[in-house]
């Protein structure tokens, strides 16, 4: 049976630091993938991903196990990666923090008309990948962490330290705002199609 | 007919069991346009949940081990080098133990030009040889046991010797799947 990550944990902490290597090997994908959705570069995810393995290693013997060590250590990947943006030199109009003012409202009814998508289930994904990466990295972590991290709204208020408010409502935002893309582009791509068949 | 709101779908896709969701799923079975957008909403949270696999290079963890100046996993050739004394002094020292047990429960006095005697002169005075690099100030206590117990008692000692480098080696062979498993 695989060690949990609180046996490799255990480990590291009396003394066998190689074990490390398991953690890294078990966290890293699920990580970059948030790092690089948050920073949009594949070289500078890398690097900050870098930088939040080394921070958990040494800050490893103050984890108190409260939280899973995928929340705690995800918390670390966030601050690296919203410290990384704010060292841009792109000024940016508004903050992770703030609230874009989108009027959407959560219990809002919403437009019905949805087009049949018939898209392949690759094509669909890499639309809806692209989506995300397309999309602000305040909206693209938080369906990171819901989606990929499969965190529910408190963990992922415990790794942003935002609001549970705020959080539901972002995720809520995000997730309109992505499936109104993927269904622009599906549709526009299979009209497209529909055309071509006409002109044949 | 009223739809239902996004939040509504949300809340039945993330929790269908959940009761709140009992009039959505009334609701959805009922209402063509509702159900297509709960199917798109779980087509996306499907295609969202995929992890991006194969970005980082494949060298990514060993950097972070090295940057933390955490003991790096010994590759193959640096342990054999660091082994390759234990190995032959074993080989060389269950050979001779094999040897000296042989030669005492099967060699008769009469034997002494036998093949099996000749081998056992020709181990003896490895050892011998051995002894005195290794064991100089003790020349006088083993050289006259190897000489004069026709094997017997230096079989035990080098059995034992054996055993004690069988399970040095042990040790290390663990020490070493160790390395492996965590790459």
């Amino acid at each position: 049976m695989a060690d949990t990550d609180n046996d490799i944990i255990t480990r590291i902490l009396s003394g066998d630091q190689r074990a490390y290597a398991g953690l890294i090997d078990r966290h890293k994908d699920r990580a970059m993938t948030l790092a690089l959705r948050m920073l949009k570069n594949r070289s500078d995810a890398e690097e900050a991903l870098q930088d939040a393995f080394v921070r958990a290693f040494h800050a490893l013997p103050g984890f108190e196990r409260k939280s899973s060590f995928a929340t705690w250590f995800y918390r670390i990947v966030f601050n690296v990666c919203s410290t990384a943006l704010s060292k841009r030199v792109r000024v940016r109009v508004a903050s992770f923090d703030a609230d874009d003012g989108d009027p959407m409202k959560a219990g809002e009814p919403v437009s019905t008309d949805m087009p049949d998508i018939d898209c392949e289930r690759a094509e669909f994904q890499a639309i809806v990948r692209e989506e995300i990466d397309a999309m602000s990295e305040q909206y693209a972590a938080i369906l990171t962490l819901f989606f990929v991290q499969d965190m529910g709204y408190d963990e992922i208020t415990a790794v942003t330290g935002l609001p549970l408010g705020t959080v539901k409502n972002r995720l809520f935002r995000a997730r309109v705002l992505l499936q109104r893309a993927v269904v622009k582009r599906c549709g526009n791509r299979e009209h497209a199609g529909m055309e071509k068949e006409s002109e044949r | 007919m009223k739809h239902l709101s996004e939040q509504d779908v949300f809340d039945y896709i993330d929790d269908p069991s959940g009761t709140a969701v009992r009039d959505a799923a009334l609701h959805a079975a009922e209402c063509d346009a509702c159900r297509k957008r709960i199917e798109m909403h779980r087509r996306i949270g499907v295609s969202a949940a995929g992890v991006d696999t194969h970005v980082l290079p494949k060298n990514f963890t060993a950097r972070v081990m090295l940057t933390l100046g955490a003991p790096k996993a010994a590759p193959r050739l640096s342990w054999l080098s660091e082994n390759g004394a234990n190995i032959f002094a074993m080989v060389f020292v269950v050979g001779i133990a094999g040897c000296a047990v042989y030669v005492a429960l099967h060699a008769s006095p009469d034997a002494a030009e036998s093949v099996y005697a000749r081998q056992y002169s020709l181990w003896r005075d490895a050892y011998a040889s051995v002894m005195q690099v290794f064991a100089a100030r003790n020349r006088e206590v083993f050289l006259p046991v190897v000489s004069e117990t026709k094997g017997i008692f230096s079989s035990v000692f080098l059995i034992g010797a054996a055993a004690l480098v069988l399970l040095g080696s042990l040790d290390k062979l663990r020490s070493l799947s160790r390395v492996f498993r965590i790459r």
